[in-house]
Parts: C-alpha cells; structure tokens; sequence
C-alpha cells in the first residue's frame, strides 16, 4: 500500500478567534476562523486540526459551536483537541461533528484514559498529540500547550501511547512552531525510528524545499501548516478588524510573518510529482 | 415521515450525517425511537466507533430487535463506516464481538494484509476508488475517485447474494464531497423504495 500524504492546516483556537503564537508561546488574534477555514478547504486541504489551544488549562473547550458550524458547510475530515478529557467529552465532540479526537494533557495526566477511548471509540478515532521540546540534551514532553514541562522523555512516551493503541499521533516541536526555520529534522528522524503507527508533523514549515528534506528522512503520513498558510497573502484580507485583534502587530510583518505568498495549490503543485496526493 | 432516520447509539458522527442529508434536501432526523425509526423511508446506520462498545450500546437500546423490524419493511437501510461493519456477524477488532447478522462475512483488521509491520493497522489519507461494476454512486462529484479513508478493519462478505434483498451495503469513508455521494445513494434508493412505503 503507497503511501500518501496529507497537508492539513491546523487551527488554534481562543476565545473564538483563530490564534497563533511562536514556540506556542505570545499568542496573536488573527481573526474569524471560520473565513481562513473556508479558504483553505476551496484550496484543498485534506482535512483541518482544531485546537482550543486554552481548553486544557481552563478546564473548558469552546470549540463545539465552532465544529458544528464548519461540518454544517465543510465536508472534510475534522480532527479536534483541548480539553478533551474524558469519554463523555470525546462524545459530544463527536456528536457536534469532529471525526477524529486528539489528546495531550488528558493522557499524560491519565494515562488510562487513552486505552479507554481507544476501547470505546476505535483507535482510528483516537489521535495523541506530543508537543515536545529539547532541552538537556534530551527531547521532554510538555502539556498545556506548552506551558508545563514534564520529566516525561519523548522515546518512553512514544512508545506507552502505541501500545495503548492510538490510530496516529501529531507531534509538535515546540522549538520551531512558527519559525519556519524548517521542520525539526533530529526530531523527525528519532521519531521514524520508534514509531509503527502514522503520524502527523507539525511545526517549522516556511518554504518548499522543507518538503524534501523531512521527506527524505522520513515518511509521514501528514503535515500540519499553521502560520505559513494564516500569513499567506490570500489570508491577509480575513484579518481580524476587531479590537481583539492584534492588527498592528501583524501588519508591521515582524521577523517571523514574512511567509510570502505560499498556498495550499503551489504547495500540492510542488508535491504532486513527489508523493502520493490528492489535487483538486 | 422522514426521509432518513439517523440511528442514534451514542456513538458516531451523527452531526456531519445530519448535515449532509439537510444539505441534498432530505428530511432527516437523529434518533433512537422505535416508532419514529419504523416508520422513515429509510435509515443509516452511522459509524466512528469500536465495534464490540457499538454493539453494547444498540443492544442496551434494544435498537437491534427495532433494526430487524425495520428490515422486514423491505426498506433500505445504508450503513457508513462501522455502521457497514455492524451489519457482518462479527468482527474481530478488539478481542472480537458478535455484529447483527445481517450479511454474511466478518470483519477483520487490515494489519496483516496490508502492512509490513503487523502493528500498523491504520490505513489514512486520500486514495483513488475504483468499481468493479459502473455505478452512479459518484455521479456529480468534481473529483471523482479520490475518497478519504480511515480504517483499520475491513469486512470480506462471505455469500455474494445478500441475505436481505433491498438490504444496500454502501461503503462510505469520507467523501469532500460527503453531501454529493449522500444525495446519489438516496436519489437510487429512494426511488426503489417509494411505491413501497
């Protein structure tokens, strides 16, 4: 069976607002998100990651209403998380029209609970997600969305969430979220080599050639964009006009908006040729 | 009367279902009640879920004994996903469990069969569909052929003929174009079905 690979824009959530942050950290308002989804499922993206990016450290997801109205108009694949933390909050997540649930902190905090919605749900419908950094010569596990470090190495916890049998897991690297400095390759390649189940790269991607160089290292089975697509130029006009909105700030094309004028067509365009992958 | 009564077993992704059949103008409903389900046009049996905690749930609901009256009605019932596999006698995802019998055949993980490493057993991603017999099942559809798929399982029927004669067995994963591929199964079932009603 050929593998293809999916691009997936991935959408951090606040307050109602589309954020996004630099090492998930110094999170910017960048507006409605329902407009930048509807951009990127007409330019072809394969399926959208929601993140309540505040839910786990609240104690609340508020993406519900949210789902609901992008699966009333959005016919693709939904994969949700934050807050997720039992298996009554995976089913109403469900029940409002996510396909695909992910999971950080309810896991690391109760490591029983990813077998149990495992059991429940189907390991297809079970994502874990790894937001990891490297500090001491050693990549950790961190929760919260970054906000808490744990002693939890990265190899042993990659290992404890496949036996407990998760359909795919999303690993972040806190390191180059939002630099587009390039995918984090020393992660990429210790995570191939530890990992039997399909897995999503998130963080890093600012230009083309960062395809080849994790393609050629490893083989996964997605890749999650977020602030290459969200700064992208066709974007620039669903900027928030609120006051919420951090308008000024992005405007001023800081070191790290400057992503150009990639989209998800030149981005499949580019890969067509490379990897298995749905064009539109 | 519905068009579509949507089997609510607390389970699946009854709102995206929902949503699709709106969407084509089909008059839908997510239920569990007996004398609602019995008298649509037609049901679906969603899918997202375990097998062995699907089955728990419908027989908690007593909505298995509800489903095969359904089917002495003659009227088409459509299963997606695991609501397709449920119809088997039996799958062996997690330890195994019993399906309602409905068709022949079980259902069995794609691990073995597919992947190098038997530990995989997650087939995701967009990949081409192919017929063995032209259909209309994707008439309309802009991109034909390219269906999202998620799955670990898969069901291998064991009789060619159908146990039920109006019984569909229609696959469906994720489709982009979800509403589309609803509306084409209904235009084809419903049609069949009406005179009987």
């Amino acid at each position: 069976m050929s593998k293809n690979l999916r691009i997936i824009p991935k959408i951090d959530i606040k307050n109602f607002n589309l954020v996004k942050g630099v090492h998930l950290e110094g999170l910017r308002v960048l507006g409605d998100p329902k407009d930048f989804i509807k951009h990127y499922y007409d330019s072809g993206a394969d399926e959208i990651i929601y993140h309540d990016v505040v839910a786990s450290l609240y104690g609340r997801n508020q993406l519900k209403e949210l789902v609901s109205r992008t699966a009333n108009n959005i016919f693709l694949p939904i994969t949700v998380g934050g807050g997720i933390s039992s298996i009554d909050s995976v089913q109403s997540m469900l029940a409002s029209g996510a396909d695909r649930i992910f999971a950080n902190t309810a896991f690391v905090r109760n490591p029983k609970l990813i077998n149990e919605t495992v059991k429940y749900f189907g390991s297809s419908t079970i994502v874990a997600s790894i937001e990891t950094m490297y500090r001491n010569d050693d990549y950790y596990c961190s929760i919260d969305f970054g906000r808490e470090e744990t002693q939890i190495k990265l190899e042993k916890w990659l290992a404890k969430i496949q036996e407990e049998g998760v359909g795919e897991i999303i690993i972040t690297s806190i390191d180059h979220d939002g630099t587009g400095k390039g995918f984090d390759l020393k992660l990429a390649e210790r995570i191939s080599k530890r990992i039997y189940i399909p897995y999503i790269i998130n963080g890093g991607f600012g230009k083309l050639s960062h395809f080849d160089e994790v393609l050629n290292c490893c083989e996964p089975s997605g890749i999650a964009i977020g602030s290459l697509l969200h700064y992208g130029k066709k974007t620039n006009n669903l900027f928030s006009n609120n006051e919420e909105g951090n308008k000024d700030f992005i405007n001023k094309n800081k070191k790290y908006f400057n992503f150009g004028e990639l989209d998800l067509r030149k981005i499949k365009d580019y890969l067509k040729n490379k990897v298995s992958i749905r064009v539109i | 009367m519905y068009d579509v009564a949507i089997i609510n077993y607390e389970m699946g992704n009854l709102f995206s279902v929902n949503s699709a059949c709106k969407k084509v103008g089909l008059s839908s409903i997510i239920t569990d009640n007996e004398k609602i389900i019995l008298t649509s046009k037609s049901i679906i049996l969603p899918g997202v879920g375990a097998f062995s905690q699907a089955m728990q749930n419908i027989k908690k609901k007593k909505l298995n004994s509800v489903l095969l009256k359904f089917i002495k009605t003659q009227r088409p019932i459509v299963g997606i996903c695991l609501g397709m596999q449920l119809f088997f006698e039996r799958s062996n995802e997690l330890g195994g469990s019993d399906g309602l019998g409905l068709i022949k055949g079980e259902v069995v993980s794609i691990g073995k069969k597919f992947f190098k490493q038997n530990k995989e057993k997650l087939n995701i991603g967009w990949s081409s569909i192919h017929f063995k017999k032209e259909n209309n099942l994707l008439k309309n559809c802009t991109n034909q052929g390219q269906m999202y798929f998620i799955h670990s399982f898969f069901a291998i029927q064991k009789i060619k003929k159908l146990l039920l004669q109006l019984l569909k067995l229609i696959i469906i994963f994720f489709v982009v174009q979800f509403d589309i591929v609803i509306s084409n199964v209904f235009n084809f079932i419903l049609k069949k079905v009406e005179l009987k009603v």
